[in-house]
């Protein structure tokens, strides 16, 4: 029973993770937050909806909704977050939101409201290890994510685009100077962020088999307290952060008096601050570091 | 026309320039809090519970209610002292999500349910309230005092070099943003007749951001913002399904072309004494944090730069 | 020069629109619509809408009311409370002689108190919160569905499938004021009755409205071993209850409140046995019926594709709502020139005084609160699929 709830806060958590390296990114390098995230991630699925019932083979739909969202992701910061200056950092809040409810209202217009069935297209046997039955779609996903995250780790650290990314999220301006082509980066970082998010709300599809217009906005309120908890920028901390809150939500909602699941998450964030204001996993504001 | 002057219209702009002022108090110091759907919520139940279980008259319920709010900032500021900008700004978000939940779950209040049967309040007190707060802000920020909250919120290191006690000052500014807030929800609460913790959501607190962006860090801009932005949705409304997505475009556009808002500061006095276009220097240490670099410095120390 | 041309151009359109026959404008009869059109609630406002202009149509066909045709004045309420009251107010200042709509309780918790201040007559085709128009007199009504007597009936089919059920518990939505409703104030005495017991009555097993993972309740669930669930989820979470309940084989039967009659719900209940009840039965071979869930699927699959779902009691209350709201202005005999106010008042007079009237494949009965009774029809699923009982 207990390692059924972790697997599952395990699978939560990912989920949670995937979402929040795209966010601690985009603001460790631009520092505004990206509001269009969660819708980007709502999006996704319904890209791959549209390609699947065009005849599209479901492992490239996927794929292709993948590249989508990382395609959305960049036209996002070309036209919600590039022509607004850095000082701004509530501009691109509201541009971001904005592009992000003009997407909602275009997939509720075409979908409705009502929730739309995800076609099962993966089938994966369910895994059986002792008492625990562990989905295989949950399993696919867990993997898949995984392995990304560490792939991710290795960029930020050990690749020139890393460096890149985490000398413009010290000092723009002297990143530039010193030859990185940082609109590029942003882009990059952009596209990444974004196919993460779509990535994301693929594995939500097909755990629960049904997606809607509205299902970015329960993580897009969390995805905030993610970063934060793990540090903005800090894409190990925004990992490790999510995971532990998907662990502790699913424990909380099994074992905790009913109602605190939520609370938890804020009373969590705030004690955090209190405690330890650059973030449980983070290394200090001043030298934030991704 | 009409339909722009209809009294539930005017209601809901009153509210809305209520609650974007009370984000813009706040905010003018430096203090980035969010906590605006906490301090309606207590507003709200506080007001609603005066004249429902007390018998209250309404007036003096919004009294109550705007006071319960200027309380509830206390926990809030004490988080200012630890944390700031981008941290405050959602740890208030936090903050204000708990109190809305505690209130979902607060039976005497009807948890979920929500409570109802308040008194009505006519619109035109509601219209009377909000001009007043906007004259009172104006006012406020044209006197030494404003000038000096302006101040910090351009460089607290500065102005408490200046004398000025910024935490207290901070307290104040998040203090009277709470009472506006307050105020705001007994508004709501006598207006709709009907209150429940989904009136109180995250999604008020984006709409108020909006409002407050596009209309620009003053009094008058808030006004601006709130009555624009509340006023576009009732006209486009030819375009049926469409007119959400077209609404998210004009922010977008005007949060692109117009990122210091509608009417930021000193925009109005430049328009109305187009001579005195030119505000005392910025402190240096402004000049140094443009991205122009020595530019700025340049242009600063010639006066020609405009706050 | 470019100027005189514009000038020239302008005058010469000036003057053909004076010249041409002005355009024939029928003399109509207004009925306003507060209708969720955007927002969360959108698909219910677009299929009430297809299912109201079902109605406005076949009237006007039929020669109109008085020999007028009845024209929709259209609002949006954006699904938010605050829209909905100046949606309210809106269609009083269009004249309007009766309001249908808003559907959702939370719209009508606003739009009732202002059109009663106004004295519009409205009609909500969807809310079933207790209370509302009873709050409200004289001015509101519904033409819905009444929770506390469908349960009953619901709870009543199933005592009879299983006479032996004595246990029942709860597992309901925290957040969902529908369900904290159903469960707090409409279901105990309705389980009272049957001679049922609950379980855990002031320990029901809560979900959080985000919750994604159902497993965790639903082993504390068949941990208590109970008869009976009383289903209090909202309509997306139970989706995901259902196929987590039928993944750990818990099949206890179960019973809900209202919007559960729906397709997808049936699918994801699977081998379950899930009870619910409303007053309308897509199914049933009344000719009216059947002639209008065939309009209504034809004119669905037109407007927005693929977005079909049978028609709801919703649907069906709009569409007999129009109906007889048509004949509510006919017997009062109210014609486009006839003053709103008079108007208005006939109509409330006729609401108030609605007996037997012959809804689809039901019986309207107006009650003293302005809440319509009309006869429960109860579904059970069987492989996934509603049965009607």
């Amino acid at each position: 029973m207990l390692t059924q709830q972790l697997v599952n806060g395990l699978m939560l958590g990912s989920v949670y993770a995937l979402i929040g390296i795209g966010y601690t990114l985009v603001f460790g390098v631009l520092k505004m937050l990206n509001l269009a995230h969660a819708y980007i991630f709502m999006t996704a699925p319904f890209m791959t909806v549209v390609l699947i019932g065009m005849g599209v083979p479901a492992w490239l739909a996927m794929g292709l909704g993948v590249v989508g969202a990382a395609l959305l992701g960049a036209v996002l910061y070309l036209v919600a977050f590039r022509p607004i200056p850095r000082e701004h950092a509530l501009g691109g809040f509201v541009a971001s939101l904005s592009f992000g409810i003009i997407l909602q209202v275009i997939v509720v217009n075409v979908w409705g409201t009502l929730p739309v069935r995800f076609p099962a297209v993966l089938r994966l046997p369910d895994v059986t290890l002792g008492d625990v039955i562990v989905s295989g779609v949950q399993l696919g996903s867990l993997v898949v994510s995984g392995a990304l995250m560490v792939m991710l780790l290795y960029v930020i650290r050990s690749t020139r685009f890393g460096r890149n990314i985490r000398a413009i999220a010290l000092n723009p301006t002297a990143a530039g100077l010193l030859g990185v082509a940082v609109p590029r980066a942003v882009l990059m970082v952009f596209l990444l962020s974004s196919g993460l998010a779509g990535l994301a709300g693929l594995m939500v599809a097909m755990r629960f088999e049904s997606i809607g217009a509205f299902m970015g906005d329960m993580y897009a309120i969390k995805a905030l307290a993610i970063i934060i908890i793990g540090g903005l920028g800090d894409v190990r901390g925004a990992v490790l952060a999510g995971l532990l809150l998907g662990i502790c939500e699913v424990m909380f909602k099994a074992y905790a008096a009913p109602g605190w699941s939520e609370a938890f998450i804020w009373l969590f964030l705030i004690g955090v601050f209190l405690l330890k204001p650059e973030g449980i996993f983070g290394v200090g504001i001043k030298t934030r570091e991704i | 026309m009409d339909v722009l002057l209809s009294e539930p219209v005017q209601a809901l702009v009153a509210i809305n320039v209520l609650l974007t002022l009370s984000l813009l108090f706040p905010f003018v110091t430096g203090v980035w809090s969010l906590g605006m759907p906490g301090f309606m919520a207590v507003g709200a139940y506080g007001s609603s519970w005066l004249t429902l279980s007390m018998g209250w008259g309404v007036g003096p319920a919004l009294v109550c209610a705007a006071l319960a709010g200027a309380a509830v900032t206390l926990p809030f500021a004490l988080l200012t002292l630890r944390i700031r900008d981008i941290y405050l700004a959602i740890a208030t978000l936090a903050a204000a999500e708990l109190i809305v939940l505690f209130f979902s779950h607060f039976k005497p209040t009807g948890a979920v349910m929500g409570l109802t049967g308040m008194p009505f309040l006519e619109t035109r007190w509601l219209v009377l309230m909000a001009v007043g707060a906007v004259l009172l802000s104006a006012l406020l920020y044209n006197s030494r005092l404003g000038k000096a909250l302006i101040a910090l919120g351009t460089d607290p290191m500065v102005a408490s070099c200046h004398g000025l006690n910024v935490p207290m000052l901070q307290f104040a500014s998040l203090a009277v943003g709470g009472a506006l807030a307050g105020l705001a929800g007994g508004c709501f609460a006598h207006y709709y007749s009907f209150i429940s913790p989904g009136n109180f959501s995250f999604h008020r607190t984006t709409d108020i951001l909006m409002f407050l962006v596009v209309g620009g860090l003053t009094p008058l801009g808030s006004v601006i913002g709130a009555a624009v932005l509340t006023l576009v949705p009732q006209v486009i409304t030819s375009l049926e399904k469409w007119a959400p997505a077209l609404y998210g475009a004009i922010v977008l556009l005007m949060a692109i072309y117009m990122p210091s808002g509608l009417l930021p500061k000193n925009r109005l006095t430049r328009w109305l004494r187009p001579g005195r276009a030119r505000v005392s220097p910025p402190p240096v240490a402004d000049a140094m944090r443009s991205a122009k670099g020595g530019k700025a410095l340049r242009a600063a120390t010639k006066g020609a730069h405009n706050a | 020069m470019q100027h005189r041309r514009s000038i020239l151009g302008a005058a010469a359109a000036a003057a053909l629109i004076g010249v041409l026959p002005a355009q024939a404008q029928q003399a109509t009869i207004k009925v306003g619509v507060n209708v969720e059109r955007t927002g969360g609630a959108a698909s219910y406002g677009a299929h009430m809408m297809i299912a109201a202009q079902i109605a406005l149509d076949e009237v006007n066909r039929a020669g109109g009311v008085n020999g007028a045709p009845i024209e929709f004045v259209v609002e949006d309420n954006r699904s938010s409370p605050e829209q909905a009251v100046i949606a309210t107010r809106n269609l009083d200042r269009a004249g309007v002689t009766a309001m249908l709509g808003p559907i959702q309780t939370s719209q009508c918790r606003t739009a009732f108190p202002a059109a009663n201040r106004a004295g519009l007559v409205s009609v909500s085709p969807g809310s079933a919160a207790p209370g509302l128009t009873a709050q409200n007199r004289p001015w509101t009504f519904r033409i819905a569905a009444i929770d506390t007597l469908i349960v009953d009936e619901v709870v009543s089919t199933l005592r009879k499938a299983y006479p032996n059920a004595k246990t029942v518990a709860i597992a309901v939505d925290t957040r969902d004021a529908y369900n904290q409703f159903l469960v707090k104030i409409v279901a105990p005495g309705v389980i009272e009755k049957h001679g049922l017991t609950f379980l855990n009555k002031d320990q029901p097993v809560e979900m959080a409205p985000d919750a994604t993972d159902f497993s965790v309740f639903i082993t504390k669930l068949k941990a208590m071993n109970p008869d009976v669930l009383l289903l209090g989820a909202g309509f997306e979470p139970a989706h995901g209850f259902l196929r987590e309940a039928n993944r750990q084989k818990f099949n206890a039967p179960m019973f809900a409140g209202q919007g559960y009659i729906t397709a997808s719900m049936a699918t994801a209940a699977g081998d379950l046995n899930l009870f619910a009840g409303q007053p309308f039965d897509p199914e049933s071979s009344e000719p009216n019926v059947q002639k209008f869930v065939t309009e209504f699927k034809a004119r669905v699959d037109k407007e927005i594709p693929g977005q079909y779902t049978s028609p709801t009691y919703i649907d069906a209350s709009a569409y007999e709502s129009v109906h007889v709201l048509a004949e509510a202005l006919r017997a009062g005999k109210v014609t486009p020139t006839t003053d709103p106010k008079q108007a208005r008042e006939s109509v409330r007079g006729y609401m108030s005084a609605l007996k037997g009237y012959k809804g689809l494949g039901n019986t309207l009965n107006m009650n003293a609160e302005g809440d319509t009774v009309k006869t429960t029809m109860i579904y059970r699923t069987r492989n996934g699929k509603w049965a009607r009982q």
